[in-house]
């Protein structure tokens, strides 16, 4: 009998492990960015980050998105068809904030935790946000020109149409920054174009009205190519005029390089991608640790540019 | 005073069978023996997967120190044949050249060079050549340089002054030094001398793809987790796979261990980790990152494959000992069911011997046992019905209806004839013989009452047969108080009178005497009547000749009482053909304490 009952034990003991060694399976999380395109290099900074999350928390994260960063239509799809996959979290970087809002609810309704990052949908609840706060850029971008310019300077902000959401976000955070530390300094206007030979023009009309510009913040960095491209016809105002741009493309750090741009505001895509995913798995493997994680950006300058941690920045290593 | 409490023996542990008692222990001891040598064996085994995973992770970051070792070497190789080119000298001495033109088919031979090392080796970036005279080289055929870049400024160039000849490694960074071109390098610089060996005339450059570096690091498996990085002697992240997060303070890792030690070590904060170190010789850290129970991932299989084969070892081992103690106790079984029916009364069975081991002895023995069991029920069976006939016969004799209707045709004689002293005599007698036989009820009595009872006895008999019988009773005092079965006496006496005496002619005299010798009580009942004659003397004592006297008790009776009661014979019979007989009884002496009733 008591031998029957040792037995007993030990195959319960058995069983018991038999299911926790079963019940340790890898979470998968389905990522979906704004693109996927592998030129792309802020979002494939992304993917690495999430890589090194995955490997890190030993999940299995699978990372999709539009081909291009404005297909509203596609990355819809795409979040739908990750609903129907019925993964343990989705992660999305919203193509645009109004209109990702009734799948994002879908999603929530099918019982699947959603993480959103780079920016916050407009409305609808969801478990974690990881988002770069892009009112803090435009507050530091405006800062940083305002530092540069003479008492009583006039600025104007260029953006482009199809980065509307942020631009707008940036451009509050440059007049809180203004108002607050720099009240002298006078934003001429704010300006919305469709591309960068729009741009160009745009720029190029303004000068002419406004002779007296010392700086401008370009919210975009395609905009950012219309704007030198202008300075640069407009010879004489091209060392006086302070540039700050966004985002730090190729283009941009050359600017930084040669002087043509006096900082850049940047988010650290690779720290996006990883801090979503951990608060991803936090949500999987605690259902109560909802999270906003708000990133903060970084100022790079001609003489920063080259620290190694800005490097690592800059200038992503992607292995291709 | 006992040291020791003493402990009761566990009740839990009560077998109803041998087999189970057998079965238990050799259980519970092949348990405690298989479990003692798993668990010693997986220790053993989970320390061996636990060594090996170490060394197997020493062993790849040998690999992966001399993979990078092996880039680097080629590097400095490549750096040496720069040195020793003497189109280079000869391009990077001030005195060389007056013209620009002069210059151009030494700067195409050295860029051709470079070019050929460039394109049979992936790995290297750029090779570059920057003379102090403002003279510059590359592997590319039309370099432009980054206007806005200051080569001058940058770490490498820097580094290679400083150390006047001997080549300098400097950290993953972003070249750009040439226009557009923005690329992850590690650089190998060194200082060129000029022909006297004494003044620096420029500085030469290779760079390694940092991918080199980044492919050997990220190839290696530790796991599903572990991870590789480099650090420099001062404690600098030279590659790491989440630098961005080490640099924004959402991670961080264990640099100040990793620099002050040389050998692996594991850390408890935070989840276990295995940290094993490799110091390249030249100021590289290559530290490897393994999680701990991700190496004993391996162990927990191990782990639950003993478990599992351990749980099989014992339930083997339960259905052997059942076996075993089944074989066991087998006989004992059959032995004990034997003992069963035995208990029921049945003593015809015989044991089966099965073998000759002790349980074989053990069913011999039981088989004598019961034999002699059954012949001793059958003795006493036997013994009882001869006491049960014995005492009927005794009781006979105390009442013999024949002497009883003499002695009162006796005294009715008497009466008449108006004797009446003699009536008086014979009836006070009669009622005294009867008084002695009823009054005790017991088969032991003292030997004076059986005198007392064979005197009156006598007197009745000499009341009836008067000159013609005459008697002796002669009791030696000392064996009067000795005990002895009752009516012991009477039945000689009446075969003296009947036999002996009243077949004769004239008076004849019965003599019984009474007295101990050697530890014996004796009695002799002697007459001078015709005597027996041999034939039939000599079946007079056995039991199974018919009794002479029908109506009283044989001879041979009373030696069966005798035996039975004594154990033995005791009845000597001599006698004479006209001369009387003799008859000698001898007992062993009884006293009273020893006469219980059976």
């Amino acid at each position: 009998m008591v031998l029957f009952l040792l037995l007993l034990g030990l195959s319960l003991i058995l069983i018991l492990r038999a299911i926790f060694t079963q019940e340790h399976r890898q979470e998968k999380i389905i990522a979906i960015l704004k693109t996927n395109d592998i030129r792309k290099e802020f979002w494939q900074t992304v993917a690495q980050g999430i890589h090194s999350a995955e490997k890190e928390f030993d999940v299995i994260v699978d990372i999709r998105g539009p081909l291009s960063e404005t297909d509203i239509e596609e990355q819809i799809e795409l979040l739908r068809e990750a609903i129907a996959e019925k993964p343990d979290a989705i992660m999305l970087a919203p193509v645009d904030v109004e209109a990702l809002v009734p799948a994002a609810e879908e999603v929530k309704k099918a019982g699947i935790r959603l993480i959103v990052i780079d920016m916050a949908l407009q409305a609808g609840k969801v478990d974690s946000l990881v988002m770069t706060d892009h009112v803090d850029a435009g507050r530091k971008a405006g800062a940083v020109l305002a530092q540069q310019l003479k008492p009583n300077s006039k600025i104007v902000m260029m953006s482009l149409m199809k980065n509307y959401q942020v631009a707008l976000l940036r451009e509050q955070g440059v007049r809180e920054a203004l108002e607050a530390e720099y009240p002298h300094i006078e934003i001429v206007g704010s300006y919305f174009n469709y591309s960068e030979e729009e741009t160009y023009a745009k720029t190029k009309v303004i000068f002419s009205d406004h002779k007296d510009l010392s700086g401008i913040i370009v919210m975009d960095s395609i905009a950012t190519v219309g704007v030198t491209e202008a300075l640069k016809g407009i010879e004489l105002v091209n060392k006086s005029v302070k540039l700050v741009g966004f985002e730090g493309s190729i283009n941009e750090i050359k600017l930084l390089e040669e002087g043509l741009m006096a900082a850049v505001v940047v988010r650290k895509p690779f720290n996006l991608g990883y801090l979503g995913i951990k608060a991803a798995v936090d949500l999987i493997r605690n259902p109560h640790s909802n999270s906003t994680v708000m990133l903060e950006p970084v100022v790079i300058t001609q003489n920063n540019m080259y620290e190694p941690e800005n490097q690592k920045i800059l200038f992503p290593f992607v292995i291709r | 005073m006992r040291m020791f409490p003493r402990y009761k023996p566990i009740r839990i542990l009560r077998f109803r069978s041998i087999q189970s008692r057998i079965t238990f222990i050799i259980s519970l001891l092949l348990a405690f023996v298989l479990a003692v040598t798993s668990l010693n064996s997986y220790l053993l085994t989970s320390d061996a997967v636990e060594g090996n995973s170490r060394q197997y992770i020493a062993e790849l970051m040998k690999q992966v120190k001399m993979n990078i070792l092996t880039y680097l070497d080629n590097m400095e190789q490549i750096s040496q044949l720069a040195l020793t080119n003497r189109d280079v000298k000869y391009y990077l001495s001030d005195t060389s050249f007056i013209t620009e033109e002069a210059r151009r088919p030494y700067e195409k031979r050295i860029s051709d060079l470079f070019q050929t090392i460039i394109i049979t080796r992936s790995d290297i970036s750029s090779i570059m050549l920057i003379g102090y005279n403002g003279r510059f080289v590359s592997d590319r055929r039309v370099t432009s340089l980054n206007p806005y870049a200051d080569i001058k400024s940058q770490t490498w160039y820097k580094k290679a002054v400083d150390a006047g000849g001997e080549p300098v490694l400097s950290p993953p960074h972003v070249q750009n030094i040439i226009q557009n071109e923005y690329r992850w390098v590690v650089s190998l610089s060194r200082e060129l001398k000029s022909a006297d060996g004494m003044i620096g005339e420029g500085v030469f450059l290779v760079n390694l793809n940092l991918s080199v570096i980044d492919e050997i690091c990220s190839q290696i498996k530790l796991g599903n987790r572990g991870y590789v990085f480099i650090v420099d002697e001062l404690g600098n992240i030279i590659y790491h796979p989440q630098q961005q997060l080490l640099y924004s303070g959402i991670k961080e890792e264990l640099i100040e261990e990793v620099t002050s030690r040389s050998s692996s070590f594991i850390t408890e904060e935070g989840e276990k980790r295995l940290y094993t170190i490799e110091d390249t010789g030249f100021g590289w850290k290559i530290v490897s990152v393994a999680y701990m129970n991700e190496l004993i991932e391996n162990k927990e299989v191990i782990q639950l494959s003993y478990i599992i084969l351990m749980l099989i070892s014992i339930v083997v081992a339960i259905f052997i000992s059942n076996i075993i103690s089944k074989r066991l106790s087998h006989p004992i079984k059959r032995l004990q069911s034997s003992m069963k029916k035995l208990e029921r009364g049945n003593f015809n069975i015989r044991a089966e011997i099965l073998s000759i081991d002790e349980i074989g002895q053990l069913a011999r023995t039981f088989n004598v046992m019961v034999s002699k069991i059954k012949e001793l029920m059958n003795q006493k069976l036997k013994d009882q019905e001869i006491k049960r006939i014995n005492e009927l016969r005794l009781l006979q004799a105390q009442i013999n209806p024949h002497f009883l209707y003499n002695t009162l045709d006796s005294i009715i004689w008497m009466a008449e004839r108006k004797k009446h002293s003699e009536v008086v005599e014979m009836t006070a007698s009669l009622a005294r013989l009867f008084r002695s036989s009823i009054q005790k009820d017991e088969e032991w009595i003292p030997v004076f009452i059986e005198r007392e009872h064979i005197t009156n006895y006598l007197k009745i008999q000499k009341l009836r047969y008067k000159d013609r019988l005459d008697y002796r009773v002669e009791f030696d005092a000392a064996a009067l108080e000795c005990r002895m079965p009752r009516i012991l006496l009477q039945p000689f006496v009446e075969n003296a009178i009947y036999h002996g005496i009243k077949n004769k002619e004239g008076m004849g005299t019965v003599r019984v005497k009474g007295w101990l010798e050697n530890n014996e009580l004796i009695f002799e009942i002697e007459d001078d009547g015709v005597g027996i004659p041999p034939e039939k003397l000599k079946h007079l004592l056995s039991s199974n000749h018919e009794p002479v006297n029908k109506r009283g008790i044989g001879v041979a009776n009373v030696n069966e009482r005798i035996k039975l009661l004594y154990g033995k014979e005791g009845i000597y019979i001599s006698s004479e053909c006209g001369n009387g007989t003799k008859v000698m009884i001898r007992l062993p002496i009884r006293h009273e304490e020893e006469c219980i009733d059976e």
